[in-house]
Formats: structure tokens, sequence, C-alpha cells
């Protein structure tokens, strides 16, 4: 997909797997921007004011940085997307159920709710972005999937700045609630692109596309080349 | 980018309600093309599995920023008051002093596009 005509924008335009990747994104961006809107609530609870507090929020991202790290290099050594983003989704999803159950927990469990919904998120982002970009090519598809995905997901950053409503502190059930959804929202346009993927393997395994190859943008097909294989 | 910084030192400039909705539009604007941009150019220099850990060194950056922005922007607000502005402009006009430093990175790294091996269409699962 190396140049970019009326076929081969079709062609992008068309893939089911952008949109995917977009919904992906939205539903794991919501969790980035949430932190910061119930992070500084929850470590006012636990005593601290100004400098105090902004220095209790540092120890939660250099743990998320490590934990995303050592993800990446176990999801390019194991040569698997899919797994790793259900993972971060799984353990976010336990800090949001702490959340939303935070009057029968201590202030100190919740603290430690925000280290596991960051590190989770941080797990599972970068993946979904590698994940859509290892099975776009060519230079044309593969900026446009990552404008499309960041753009359009970043809308998730809409959706958290409103759902933190002021007068629902500490509890924010909205937030909480809407923020686990979209999560699973993220899970599940995750198994429809891991299925969808295999399929197509499956069916380009068996020469079911090869047709492509005698029409007129066959030198232009890009990730729909019968000759291409999806990762997953 | 020059005109991100540009943009952002406005917003510590502003006067009223209006100026500054205008200065985060224009943010906005000049903004949006940079993460995606990352992201595309490091998905064109690696192969297929060894996107995910060089990506993720990227993105840490953006994750180690929201451990420092809060502390750093703690203590810029300490300018409160100096030369007549308040805390929360000089917030905007320092942050734009990080910037010309990743500007450069990114100059160093357009120039290396020829050898990227991603970009040489005879592998299709690149």
């Amino acid at each position: 997909m190396n140049r970019l005509d009326g076929p081969a924008r079709k062609r992008v335009f068309g893939d089911w797997k952008i949109y995917c990747g977009v919904i992906m994104y939205i539903g794991i961006v919501n969790t980035g921007y949430a932190t910061s809107f119930f992070t500084p609530t929850i470590i006012r609870d636990l005593g601290y004011t100004a400098q105090a507090a902004q220095v209790r929020s540092i120890p939660v991202f250099v743990v998320a940085t490590v934990v995303s790290l050592i993800v990446a290099w176990c999801a390019d050594r194991a040569r698997h997307r899919f797994g790793f983003c259900i993972l971060g989704i799984c353990i976010a999803s336990v800090g949001y159920i702490i959340l939303l159950c935070q009057d029968s927990v201590t202030v100190g469990v919740r603290y430690f709710a925000i280290f596991i919904i960051v590190s989770g998120g941080y797990i599972c982002q970068p993946v979904t972005l590698a994940w859509i970009q290892n099975n776009m090519t060519g230079h044309y598809k593969r900026s446009i999937a990552s404008a499309m995905m960041v753009g359009f997901g970043n809308c998730g950053g809409i959706i958290a700045s409103n759902i933190f409503i002021t007068t629902q502190a500490p509890h924010y059930t909205v937030g909480y609630g809407t923020s686990l959804g979209l999560l699973w929202m993220c899970a599940a346009a995750c198994v429809v692109l891991l299925l969808g993927v295999r399929m197509e393997n499956k069916k380009r395994d068996r020469g079911e596309r090869d047709w492509r190859l005698d029409g007129p943008d066959a030198d232009n097909l890009g990730d729909d080349h019968p000759h291409f294989r999806f990762t997953y | 980018m020059f005109l991100w910084g540009i943009a952002t030192i406005g917003q510590g400039l502003v006067q009223n309600q209006a100026g500054l909705i205008a200065m985060r539009l224009l943010l906005g604007l000049f903004e949006a093309g940079f993460f995606p941009g990352c992201v595309y150019l490091i998905s064109m220099y690696y192969k297929r599995y060894e996107l995910q850990w060089r990506l993720n060194l990227f993105f840490c950056g953006a994750i180690l920023a929201g451990a420092f922005s809060g502390l750093l922007a703690y203590a810029i607000a300490n300018l409160d008051g100096l030369g007549g502005y308040g805390g929360w402009r000089w917030i905007f006009i320092m942050f734009v002093k990080t910037r010309p430093l990743r500007q450069e990175v990114l100059l160093i790294s357009s120039t290396e596009r020829a050898s990227s091996p991603a970009a040489s269409p005879s592998s299709p699962n690149g």
C-alpha cells in the first residue's frame, strides 16, 4: 500500500480492523485519562495534601512503566498480542471493582487499586497500538490506521472527563462503572479482532483470497495480499 | 511542533476565557499529529516482533511524564506572582522549554528513513 489511489483508499477506509482498533483504543484510553480524576481524591483520603500528595502519585507511574516494559518484552518474545491485552484489562478491572466496593476496604487498599488500574491500563494500551500496526502494511495504510486509532480513540478522554461527577466523590459510581464497562468494550473488540484475523488467515491458507492477485491493483494490496498473515 | 510551543505559551498569556479556548484549540490542532506520527514512524523502523518493545520504550515517556508533570507543576507553581504572572501561567510557559530537545530527536530520525527495514516492499510480513 505504497500508492494512494482510489482503490487503495477504499481498501484503507473499508478495513474493519482499523475500526476495531478505534473501539479498542477508546475503551483503554479512558482508563489512562480517568486516573487523573480519581487519584487526587484517593490520595487526599490518605491524608496528604499539596506537594506530599503529588509525591504519592509518582510511584504509581513508575510501577506502571516497569510493568509495561516487562509485558512488552514478553509480548515480543512470545510473538503474541491478544493475551497481553486481556491480561491488562483483567488487572485493571480488579482495581475498578475494588474502588466500586470501596466502603468495605481501607484507604490503603484504595491506593493499591490505583497501582493496578494504571498498570493494567498501560499494559494493554501500547499492545493494542502495536497489534494494529503489526496488521497493517504500507506507508499510507499504517499512517492512516495510526492517525484514526489515536485520533478517534482519544475521544475516550472526553468520556473520562465527563463521568467523574464532583458531587459523587469519593464514590464516583458512574465514573468507575463506566470505566469498567469501557474496559470490557475494549476486550470485546480484542476478541472480535482475534477471531476475525484468525478466520482471515485460515481463508488465505485455503487460497480463498488468491483471486485478489488477478485484480487491477494486485501490486498495491497491502495487508489484503493473500500471502500476508495476520498476527494475534 | 514549533507552533505547538507557541500555542502553549499563548495559553499562559491569555487574558480571558475566549482567548484560552482559542489557544487550546490551536494547541490541539498542532499537537494532534505528533503521537500517531511517532507510532507510525516507529512501526516502519522495526520488524513485526521487535515493535512492541520499541513502542513501549517510547510509550514509557508518556507514562513517566504522568509521574513528573504533577511534581513539576507544583514546583513551577511556586513561581506564582513572579513577573506579575500567576503560577498557572508559568506552568504553560515553562513546559515549552523542554520541547526543542524532542524536536531534535525527531529531526535526526527522519534522516534515517532510507535505511528503514520495514520500508522495503519485498517483505510482506515486515
